[in-house]
């Protein structure tokens, strides 16, 4: 195999990794109190457990959770979710979605940054806000859904708003242009998270490809696309 | 003067691990204008991962697009380069107009690769190099790499524009995609060897931050693909190996296709 004998591993370009990020925005204010947030925390739990089995995804997906319960906190900055650990939600408080989409958005934008700075590819982000009712921070929330509008019509992100019951689903259509809103399931978040480690995993080996063509929603989500 | 041409592509192992078959596809002609002067014209393109049909869009791009580029050049060989430029143009056009018609015809006749197909079905991407009358046009449509050699020193022509996302490109069925095609003419008389890879290649070929070609790996890709003691059987399956082998595939799990053309003697 004269010539390509030769090739050796300094010949081949090593190019760093793309990364798949993805925030979720939680809903933990008081009405999510018992076995809601039990559900939701168990979720964290097997999505943290699910991602981690993937030795490739462990590494290109990345994640961040911004709660939204009385207060609007970042319980979780960007990480790989090789290395996340499922944070103990609890239930508190009125729900400040408005306060949290900011955040989320601010959060996006320096890890794009660090992303650029650092020479790191990364794929279209995905924002996941889960819900049980509406929002509270009504002074803020027109402003903030102008805002996620903007972004998702710039391509900045795409965005899937979804709906606990008890959620105000004419408020989650306002969030998105692209994606109308699923209902989840009763209280399905375990196999909600699956299905998002499962989509992340996807994304993160993608490469050409305008959409990314997801599992079905058919286990968590109320009505099938 | 002649071109040696190799060609070789690989299913990535992503696809692999989905059961997919190959989304790349490559097409070439090599033939004598009129007025006696010889073209060659190689084309790659990578179909959508995430489209029904995208291996099937390449393979008929990629076929069409060759063959599209030999009519028009035999019936109006360019005289300057903006001529070059526009029959580029024209031959993605026409190409395009080909896949539309073809979907067409099989949404209404229902005997489709699919039911009901549509244009974004059969997204793929497209990457055509004519070298004619003393110029190399080439045309990228997507983000596919061409990478040329010009005294001894690589780079490369009609790079893809950086995108956001390194997940997303554009397709020959996106709209816009004949107004966001990549066109660059450059004169060909004193390049030896020119090479058009899929992005699953350009991912181990190319610095993608520093949008650099691999200079040691192309002097030793190039030095395969021109050495005359190799027959040709042989050197598409050392070249299919290579892309097959482990170092490579550590660093691509995408399809790959790799076509090398280097000019020399018989």
């Amino acid at each position: 195999m004269a010539g390509l004998d030769h090739v050796t591993e300094q010949d081949l370009v090593l190019n760093r990794e793309q990364r798949t990020p993805c925030i979720l925005l939680l809903d933990v204010s008081q009405s999510m109190a018992g076995a809601p947030i039990r559900e939701l925390n168990e979720g964290l739990r097997v999505f943290a457990d699910e991602v981690k089995r993937d030795e490739m995804a462990a590494l290109r997906c990345e994640i961040a959770i911004v709660t939204f319960g009385g207060r609007v906190d970042l319980v979780q900055d960007f990480i790989s979710v090789g290395q996340l650990a499922a944070p103990e939600l609890e239930a508190r408080g009125d729900t400040p979605m408005g306060g949290a989409i900011h955040l989320a958005l601010d959060t996006l934008r320096q890890r794009k940054e660090s992303y650029r700075q650092n020479s790191i590819n990364y794929t279209r982000p995905w924002l996941f806000l889960l819900t049980d009712g509406a929002p509270t921070d009504r002074e803020v929330w027109p402003a903030a859904t102008q805002r996620l509008r903007q972004e998702e019509q710039a391509k900045g992100g795409l965005v899937f708003p979804i709906g606990v019951d008890g959620a105000d689903m004419s408020v989650l259509a306002q969030m998105s242009g692209q994606n109308a809103p699923q209902k989840l399931n009763g209280l399905k978040f375990a196999q909600f998270f699956q299905w998002l480690s499962a989509s992340q995993q996807r994304a993160s080996t993608g490469r050409a490809g305008g959409s990314v063509q997801l599992p079905s929603v058919q286990g968590w989500s109320q009505a099938a696309l | 003067m002649p071109w040696r041409i190799t060609a070789a592509r690989q299913t990535g192992g992503s696809h692999l691990r989905r059961g997919e078959e190959c989304g790349d596809a490559f097409a070439l002609d090599e033939f004598t204008l009129d007025d006696g002067g010889s073209a060659l014209v190689l084309a790659v393109a990578d179909g959508a991962g995430s489209a029904r049909c995208g291996g099937h869009g390449a393979g008929i791009a990629a076929r069409r697009a060759v063959e599209i580029a030999r009519d028009l050049l035999t019936a109006r060989p360019p005289a300057d380069d903006d001529a070059a430029a526009g029959l580029l143009r024209e031959v993605f056009r026409e190409t395009l107009l080909d896949l539309l018609s073809r979907v067409d015809r099989w949404r209404v006749d229902g005997d489709g690769p699919v039911e009901d197909p549509r244009p974004q079905d059969f997204h793929t991407t497209l990457l055509l190099a004519i070298l004619a009358r003393g110029r190399l046009a080439a045309g990228n449509i997507g983000d596919g790499w061409l990478v040329a050699r010009r005294d001894g020193a690589v780079g490369a022509v009609a790079p893809p524009a950086p995108g956001e996302y390194s997940n997303e490109t554009f397709f020959l069925t996106s709209g816009g995609a004949l107004d966001d095609a990549v066109v660059e003419v450059v004169p060909a008389a004193d390049l030896d060897a020119v090479a058009l890879l899929t992005d699953g290649t350009a991912w181990f070929a190319v610095d993608l931050a520093g949008r650099v070609p691999s200079g040691p790996l192309f002097a030793k890709l190039f030095a395969f693909a021109g050495d005359p003691s190799l027959p040709a059987g042989g050197r598409e399956r050392d070249l299919t190996a290579f892309l097959a082998s482990e170092a490579v595939a550590r660093r691509s799990d995408d399809d790959k296709t790799l076509l090398l053309a280097v000019r020399g003697a018989g």
